[in-house]
């Protein structure tokens, strides 16, 4: 009697979830993978292709592309944004009172904006010609450099943009790691005469590893989305050359009104974002032990 | 309630509503709906227009508008409504893009006899103008305005350089030699680069560069085909005369399109390629005191075949609603309206867009500047309108393999032919994909 | 050792260890500097987006380098907030924002005390899936969104955005292992009361929450609010856009602009910042529990 009346319960307090999850989740992930089954337009009917899309995707150039410049944002992005929060975070932790809530707010004020107010400011620093940042990319390169419009240059300045905004996050996990490691632990090991670097690899690293697992882990699946910044930068510029994979999904169902194979791009996506993150994470937990 | 609904469909509701109550009322008002795209400063002074409008004809015709979208396919758009029959009444359409309109079935045409009803003629527009908005000798679109590209100048680093006449007009500019061997006694006589433009924004620089080929001679597309035949070398050649400029250090390389604007304004660069729709930027840092003499005039003639440049105008269509024909009193209203915004067409024209009408135009030639004016016949007769392929117009496929190739082949980043190759077969597949 | 004692040793050996830090540290002291300079670097663009806002556009573009507005003018601010639909996208932004975050924190609160409190079959299997759902990334289905939003008749209006950012699986699995930690005899006293689910969770349960809601509230709404891919597939027409993408999308059709745009950015991005002034504890606090860290 009860147990049927806590399964009720259990359903309705279920159903918002369910509902929003069927609804936004689970059926378009379904209408996805079919959609990437048949050659079709965005919006219409179009016809069964098989396994069309994917033998076009194997072949195709622009989805190589697409990938190598997804990887390399992440190549670009998310050790060294690891690397910067833990050494931010170390160097937050040392300050106290007023002046560790500035510096911190420095450093996550960048995280809470949107991500064309972070393309904006950007775009206005490194202008080719008025950019206040220029004369910094002048000393380093010789001359003014159009970084959003050389290929080169492009994804390290969009991974640059992308560091600032995002490292605050970091520091923060970073920050509650460090609190989280005994006094007792660090103290008692610095009275023993342990050196700093000592101190650092025999008792902070193994007790920051895991939120630095973390860390890596939530900038690796975040990246590898990358679109937003990415179209921003390279709008009415060398698209082709500089886009991401999510992007790529976007051009072919929006502008060259590709449905059936921008799902077949999509669902390549997914399945590298679920591989690499559950590799990752298997990685990351056997070293860590 | 909460506006959870559609604009759009709210529009199309309110409309309908509006409809149903003239009905009841009195049968003398016409409801008529209005789609266009215009924002900025554009939207502000088209919104005027409107309300004055409005006010006039209170009773009689009453314009309900929705600003629909911007960038990304508005006609689209529109293409969809009307094939389920809710499309606006009127809607304000890209003069360029009507033949494709036309070949999608989404305009209807406007006869001679309907012109006259309301007072106009094909006489009144310029020949260029009518002959973009026809289909087979059928009219589809009333022009409303033109822009072109045009060359804004420094008149005093011109004069300077003994390029500006005593008319107030440029000489010795035309053929290749002689433009670039102009710009090199600019910066000669002091200014940092010859001339600027937006290298690094592949819209705007669609619009250099389709200027340039233009004056070629060539064809962009032509039945069916991209660049075919010799077109594809004066496609190249004409990337060549960009590339040129920006190799002998006579025009900046990978530059953003304000940053054109501002290097010009700044006065150390003595001319710059846009569209005339900077006019008013021109006009109002003059009027605040902070830009010197300026004056405009057509791209020069590079290749010795006549001037040409890149235009596009806004004009009014009447969309096909399919299965919801228009009543006779409608269609008739409608095109009053038309007549109306084209008579008024000068407060619209503010916004430094060519003018319309002859007979407006006429009107003019006591207004400063008086020079812009004064080219106005010549900036009509060269107008080149965007090839006539659905894969033209702003964030369609053209204007995407302009930044992919165009773009780094002009910055020398590229091989211009390897460019060229690459461009002619993206857009033929995606043209033959159409079928 | 008692308490007390402990916590007197800890005392007396961080002070100790913050003399030897002033004695002899250069690494520290090198970490300290690193820091510091790095935080000035990391807001110099934001206050360099302040200053050309306040300028008028011809000082801008003038050469030479101006920390301080020579003429300090707010025309750019004007002319953004009377020539765009700023204030109709700030409108949008606020209706889908909030929105989501109240839809996200009702269903997860619900969802998030089922999957805890009641015993009910498959539940393991349902909380599987919601951790399986983490790895299937959200951008990857912008196509089927944007067709299932289509065929429901929902693009360009609040719904359409609203719908498919209801997706925060982080939210229910805190929740989870928010009431996983409440004591059992809460529970037990409350069901020898003869308190049911409803009571249990809305009298008992909910006013326990208060803090955690709170948190991840505003983290749901930081995240909707700054959402971009969606929002800008889903608004065609201006009056529909969020000010996130109204703010890329719409420019001006003409003239210099450096000071307008970077006045549309100070204003767009100015929620944000005040949000965070004021509830900096609570996002950190969010931040902390969304990444599983036990501070």
């Amino acid at each position: 009697m009860t147990r049927r009346r806590d399964m009720a319960v259990a359903f309705i307090l279920l159903l918002p979830f369910l509902a929003i999850y069927g609804v936004a989740f689970v059926y378009p992930t379904i209408d996805m993978v079919v959609l990437s089954l048949r050659k079709a337009p965005l919006i219409g009917a179009g016809e069964w292709a098989g396994l069309d899309n994917y033998v076009r995707l194997a072949g195709d150039r622009l989805f190589r592309i697409a990938t190598r410049n997804t990887l390399w944002f992440v190549a670009l992005t998310a050790p060294a944004s690891t690397v910067l929060a833990l050494l931010l975070a170390m160097g937050v932790a040392r300050l106290r009172g007023w002046l560790q809530a500035a510096v911190l707010a420095c450093f996550f004020l960048p995280f809470m904006l949107p991500v064309s107010v972070v393309y904006l400011i950007w775009h206005w620093i490194l202008d080719t010609h008025f950019g206040i940042a220029q004369p910094i990319v002048a000393a380093v390169a010789g001359r003014s450099v159009s970084i959003f419009r050389t290929v080169s240059t492009f994804m390290p300045g969009v991974a640059f943009v992308t560091v600032w905004a995002t490292v605050g996050f970091s520091v923060l996990l970073f920050l509650a790691g460090l609190r989280s490691i005994p006094q007792e632990t660090s103290e008692a090991a610095r009275l023993d005469g342990a050196g700093r670097i000592a101190l650092f690899r025999h008792v902070t690293w193994p007790l920051i590893w895991p939120v630095t697992a973390l860390v890596l882990t939530i900038q690796l699946i975040s990246h590898l989305k990358v679109f937003d910044i990415v179209y921003l930068f390279n709008l009415r510029g060398r698209v082709d050359e500089t886009m991401s994979l999510v992007q790529y999904v976007f051009r072919l169902a929006f502008q060259q009104n590709d449905g059936g194979y921008a799902a077949t791009v999509a669902v390549a996506i997914l399945v590298l974002v679920a591989v690499l993150s559950v590799l990752q994470f298997q990685l990351l937990r056997s070293r860590g032990q | 309630m909460p506006r959870l609904s559609s604009r759009l469909v709210a529009g199309v509701a309110a409309a309908m509503v509006g409809g149903w109550l003239g009905v009841g009322q009195a049968a003398a008002q016409q409801n008529v709906v209005w789609w266009d795209y215009s924002g900025g400063g554009d939207g502000v002074r088209l919104k005027a227009l409107l309300a004055r409008f409005n006010e006039e004809n209170a009773g009689r015709i009453a314009i309900t508008n929705t600003t629909l979208e911007w960038g990304t396919p508005y006609s689209s758009k529109i293409q969809t409504s009307a094939a389920i029959g809710t499309a606006s009444d009127i809607a304000l359409y890209h003069l360029a893009r009507s033949s494709t309109g036309v070949s999608t079935g989404v305009l209807t045409e406007i006869t001679d006899t309907e012109l006259a009803s309301v007072g106009l003629s094909k006489d009144d527009f310029d020949p260029a103008q009518v002959a973009a908005a026809s289909v087979d000798g059928k009219l589809y679109a009333i022009p409303f305005d033109l822009h072109p590209v045009v060359v804004y100048h420094n008149a005093e680093r011109l004069c300077a350089a003994g390029l500006l006449g005593e008319d107030g007009r440029t000489a010795g500019m035309d053929g290749k030699e002689a433009f670039s061997a102009a710009l090199q006694t600019l910066v000669d006589n002091g200014a940092r680069c010859g001339v600027t433009t937006a290298t690094a924004d592949g819209g705007t620089l669609w619009r250099i560069y389709y200027s340039i080929f233009s004056q070629t001679g060539g064809s962009f597309f032509e039945d069916g085909k991209f660049l075919p035949g010799d077109n594809f070398q004066k496609a190249v050649d004409a990337a060549e005369v960009l590339r040129g400029l920006i190799d002998s250090g006579l025009m900046p390389a990978q530059t953003e399109y304000v940053t054109s604007i501002a290097l010009f304004t700044s006065g150390a660069f003595a001319m710059h390629i846009n569209g005339l729709w900077e006019l008013p930027t021109m006009v109002d840092l003059q009027r605040k005191g902070h830009l010197f003499e300026f004056g405009a005039m057509l791209i020069p003639d590079v290749f010795g075949n006549g001037h040409a440049h890149w235009c596009d105008g806004t004009s009014f269509v009447i969309p096909a609603n399919a299965g919801n024909p228009m009543t006779p009193e409608k269609r008739k209203a409608v095109l009053e309206v038309i007549a109306w915004f084209v008579r008024h067409s000068l407060d619209w024209a503010d916004a430094g867009y060519i003018l319309p009408c002859r007979q407006v135009a006429d009107q003019v030639q006591h207004l400063e500047p008086q020079s812009f004016y004064g080219i106005f016949p010549e900036l009509v007769a060269a107008a080149h309108f965007d090839p006539q392929t659905p894969l033209a117009g702003p964030a369609y496929p053209i204007y995407d393999a302009v930044g992919d190739f165009i773009l780094p082949a002009v910055n020398g980043e590229m091989d211009t032919v390897a460019a060229f190759t690459a461009l002619r077969d993206r857009l033929q597949a995606l043209q033959d994909a159409l079928k | 050792m008692t308490g007390a004692t402990a916590t007197q040793a800890a005392r007396l050996l961080a002070a100790a260890a913050r003399r030897r830090r002033l004695r002899v540290d250069p690494m520290g002291a090198a970490l300290t500097a690193l820091t510091l300079v790095a935080a000035l670097a990391f807001f110099f663009p934001l206050y360099w987006a302040l200053v050309t806002t306040v300028k008028p556009e011809v000082e801008v573009v003038r050469p030479g380098l101006r920390l301080w507005p020579e003429t300090f003018t707010l025309e750019a601010c004007a002319f953004v907030l009377t020539n765009s639909r700023i204030l109709v996208w700030y409108l949008n932004s606020v209706v889908t924002s909030v929105a989501v975050t109240l839809l996200v924190i009702l269903s997860s609160l619900l969802a998030g005390y089922a999957l805890s409190q009641i015993a009910f079959p498959g539940r393991r299997l349902l909380y599987g899936m919601i951790l399986a759902s983490f790895i299937v990334p959200i951008s990857a289905l912008i196509v089927n969104h944007f067709l299932l939003v289509h065929r429901l008749g929902l693009l360009d209006s609040w719904a359409g955005i609203v719908l498919p950012q209801l997706i925060h699986p982080v939210v229910i699995i805190v929740y989870k292992q928010f009431f996983d930690a409440i004591p059992k005899e809460y529970r037990e006293a409350a069901v020898v009361d003869g308190a049911g689910h409803f009571q249990l969770l809305f009298r008992i349960f909910l006013p326990m929450t208060t803090s955690v809601t709170a948190a991840l509230a505003i983290i749901t709404l930081i995240s909707a609010w700054n959402n971009f891919l969606w929002p800008f597939l889903a608004q065609n027409s201006q009056e529909m856009m969020n000010v996130t993408v109204g703010i890329t999308q719409v420019r001006e059709a003409y003239g210099i602009r450096y000071a307008r745009e970077t006045a549309s950015a100070v204003i767009a991005g100015l929620p944000m910042v005040m949000l965070n002034l004021v509830f900096q504890r609570q996002i950190t606090r969010a931040i902390v529990l969304s990444g599983g860290i036990k501070a």
